[in-house]
């Protein structure tokens, strides 16, 4: 039997109970009293039943509502599907392979990112850089010396699937790089007096620049990334100040210049 | 993902060509005390600012710098081809070896076949360091000038423009001529 029937039967129960207690042959006040304040008691009694009762179903009419809102949200505007917090490890391809072409410079990267946030990962590089030149007539140079970079990477796009670890991001590193260098058999020829003038200098170096990152990685298989990245660099102490200093400071480039293009082409293992 | 691999393989042919340039412009690392010659001209105000120079081309009879390779050989001359009509720039060699360096001036003032010469000598003391210049041309000095004197006979005075001769410095000093100035009108 429904609560509506129900409710129905006891009203009608209630409404009998008034008609019987006016048109009964009950004739004493005191027992008149009696038959009213039970009246009473039980309309209190179903008056407390009927409230909780309403309470209950606003509760859950409010929870219906809730869930209504928050599923046209997800439609609307989906949210980034559950992820791992994870570091991904990666080696710079691109360098050793440039050496084929460049055999001046040897330089060595690997790169760390961990994914803290949905779309926010911490990010750096360590690497290593070796420059050997030499031009006939002119100099020799070479240097040695190592960078760290550090900062962050944001993800362009929401990842809306489970399982797709694609990244297109954007992200801004802090980078230091420290050289040792020696420029020999510098070869200075003035033709109308005639001197060549012979010199060697050597010292080292630390350069700071700001680098603005823009790339990909891709996953080939699981686990497995592919990436590649641009990056603006920004130099931010200058070091052509100083009587002497170096061709190239690692990690950056050329030091003479306040701007510097560098990319990457990684291979990353997510761990 | 296969529109963003294929991207990858692209550009890894193209950055794959990045190769240091070797080459080197000799222009641009050249250090050379450059001389500008100017006669007065009657003051003009421009706007704000009374405008008193004006660039000429002179001819020298020669020009050359005393402990050259060659003795006293030209650096300018109006026997040479190049000068025709004269000159209004002088870019003159500086050695590295020495601290201070002699220039002469000779210019022929006499409209006859005899030439009559007169002689002005810029003498000045520099300091050097060494500057990278790039990787092509690799290293050179830069001068900083410490002192310089000038003997006024055919040009009447010289001013000082920048201490530092460098490529990328256009003017050390300037050779003023006032024997062209004609007679100016007053100011106002």
């Amino acid at each position: 039997m429904s609560r509506r029937k129900m409710r129905l039967i006891r009203l009608f129960l209630f409404l009998l109970s008034i008609w019987a207690l006016l048109f009964s042959g009950i004739e004493t006040a005191d027992a008149q009293k009696k038959v009213l304040k039970s009246l009473i008691d039980s309309t209190k009694g179903l008056a407390k039943q009927y409230k909780l009762e309403a309470k209950r179903s606003l509760d859950s009419f409010q929870r219906v509502q809730k869930f209504k809102r928050d599923s046209i949200k997800r439609v609307n505007n989906p949210d980034t599907v559950p992820f791992k917090k994870n570091f991904r490890f990666g080696i710079d391809l691109g360098k050793p392979i440039n050496r084929f072409f460049n055999q001046t410079q040897t330089d060595f990267e690997i790169s760390v990112d961990y994914h803290a946030k949905e779309r926010f990962f911490y990010a750096g590089e360590l690497g290593f850089e070796s420059v050997n030149y030499k031009v006939p007539l002119y100099y020799n140079y070479t240097s040695t010396g190592e960078y760290i970079k550090a900062g962050f990477d944001y993800g362009i796009f929401k990842v809306t699937k489970r399982n797709d670890n694609n990244l297109v991001y954007t992200g801004v590193r802090l980078g230091i790089g420290n050289v040792s260098y020696k420029a020999d058999s510098i070869k200075i020829t003035e033709g109308y007096f005639g001197n060549t003038q012979s010199a060697t200098i050597q010292g080292t170096s630390r350069g700071f620049w700001l680098e603005f990152v823009f790339g990909t990685k891709v996953e080939i298989s699981p686990k497995l990334f592919l990436g590649w990245s641009i990056r603006l660099d920004s130099r931010l102490n200058n070091l052509t100040n100083q009587q002497n200093y170096p061709v190239r400071i690692p990690g950056y480039g050329d030091s003479s210049s306040g701007q510097s293009f560098n990319y990457t082409y990684s291979i990353f293992y997510s761990f | 993902m296969q529109r963003l691999l294929v991207l990858f393989l692209g550009l890894f042919g193209l950055f794959s060509s990045c190769k240091p340039d070797f080459f080197c412009d000799p222009t641009t690392s050249l250090s050379s005390i450059q001389i500008a010659l100017y006669t007065y001209k009657c003051p003009k105000t421009l706007g704000t600012t009374v405008e008193t120079d004006s660039a000429y081309s002179q001819r020298f009879y020669k020009v050359y710098a005393l402990n050259a390779l060659v003795k006293d050989s030209a650096l300018y001359s109006e026997t040479l081809p190049t000068d025709t009509i004269g000159f209004r720039n002088l870019v003159l060699p500086i050695s590295n070896l020495a601290d201070s360096v002699v220039y002469v001036f000779q210019i022929n003032t006499s409209t006859g076949l005899t030439p009559i010469l007169v002689n002005d000598t810029l003498k000045v003391n520099y300091s050097k360091i060494l500057h990278y210049i790039s990787a092509g041309c690799g290293y050179n000095y830069y001068y900083t000038i410490n002192k310089a004197s000038f003997t006024n006979h055919y040009f009447n005075f010289f001013s000082q423009v920048s201490a530092s001769v460098s490529p990328t410095i256009p003017i050390n000093f300037k050779f003023y001529n006032t024997a062209l100035l004609k007679k100016c009108p007053a100011v106002k």
